[in-house]
């Protein structure tokens, strides 16, 4: 149950990061290229949080397996 | 008993996914870029539905990799949107010398598509030492890939997708024409390295540890017994910071 909630929570942290990566498109788009750039690292600061929460979900889900 | 050389099996669905998705791009996406943001016409939801059609049957062959699907299907899922839109294949793309070359490298990377296909169904995972046999193989579909590896190369390839669209939109435009040459290929070639970044190094790297080799699991939850011994001025300031962010995230893009 415990893997189940995380892994929500991952993919909304994903869900997130992909918003963000749109906005930093639409903003790369109108060449507004540091605002674009600023998003960037928030996408991958978001996905990296995803990363980690979902690495969290795989190891309680596969915990007792060798 | 999982294999410890995990990433050589999840690693050989990666190089699937970027040549099968550099060939939709040059074939369908960078035509219909062209055709919708650079000259004008403004394509119709069907066509765009059609420009997706072979990433969904890419990832697809990443789950079934049926020869049937990797030489046959992934190819003819990008004939409904090269016969609605003509245009894809007109003298506007490919004309003179530089379509010439267009067409050559298009082929070139047909042709590693089904080497790749061919490469990664062939490669089996080498047992680890003391292991008797190798992680689980699905013989029904062709493919030695264990099923965790192909899920996880699914999971890497939908997301490289996702955040390639989530840039690629933006840079088509809403109306036709909206959006200048140069930024829309700026913001085109950031997806590119981006998706590969988030595909292959963070999901593929490091969730595949964890999701195929138990010792890095052991690690993990070794490391967490220590992370446990947090004190509550620890908690309560994650909490503040969580909170702070979330309200500086609303005040910033809500209104």
């Amino acid at each position: 149950m415990k893997s189940v909630f995380l892994l929500l929570l991952a993919t909304a942290l994903f869900v997130g990061a992909i918003w963000f990566f749109h906005l930093c498109g639409e903003l790369l788009s109108s060449k507004d290229y540091l605002a674009g750039t600023l998003h960037i690292f928030v996408g991958l600061a978001t996905i990296r949080g995803g990363v980690e929460v979902a690495r969290l979900s795989v190891v309680l889900h596969l915990r007792g397996r060798s | 008993m999982t294999d410890v050389r995990p990433y050589d099996a999840a690693v050989r669905t990666v190089p699937m996914l970027v040549v099968g998705a550099t060939f939709t791009g040059l074939l369908l996406v960078l035509p219909a870029v062209y055709s919708a943001s650079w000259t004008g016409d403004r394509l119709s939801d069907l066509s765009v539905a059609l420009v997706a059609l072979p990433f969904a049957v890419l990832l697809l062959t990443v789950l079934r990799p049926l020869p049937a699907l990797t030489h046959f299907g992934y190819f003819a899922a990008h004939l409904p949107a090269l016969a609605l839109e003509p245009g894809f294949t007109g003298s506007d793309v490919y004309s003179g010398p530089r379509g010439l070359f267009a067409v050559v490298v298009v082929g070139l990377i047909g042709l590693a598509w089904v080497w790749v296909c061919r490469w990664s169904a062939k490669a089996p995972p080498e047992p680890s030492e003391g292991s008797s046999a190798p992680a689980t193989s699905d013989a029904s579909t062709g493919s030695t890939l264990p099923a965790p590896a192909r899920w996880l190369g699914a999971a890497a390839g939908g997301m490289g997708v996702a955040v390639y669209a989530a840039f690629a939109v933006p840079a088509v435009g809403n109306g036709a024409g909206s959006v200048e040459p140069l930024p829309a290929s700026i913001a085109l070639l950031v997806g590119v390295v981006v998706a590969w970044y988030v595909a292959a190094v963070q999901i593929v790297n490091a969730i595949g540890d964890v999701a195929l080799d138990g010792r890095a699991r052991r690690r993990v939850l070794a490391s967490l017994f220590v992370e446990r011994r947090r004190t509550k001025a620890d908690i309560w300031t994650s909490v503040i910071w969580l909170v702070g962010a979330l309200v500086a995230a609303l005040l910033w893009y809500l209104p």
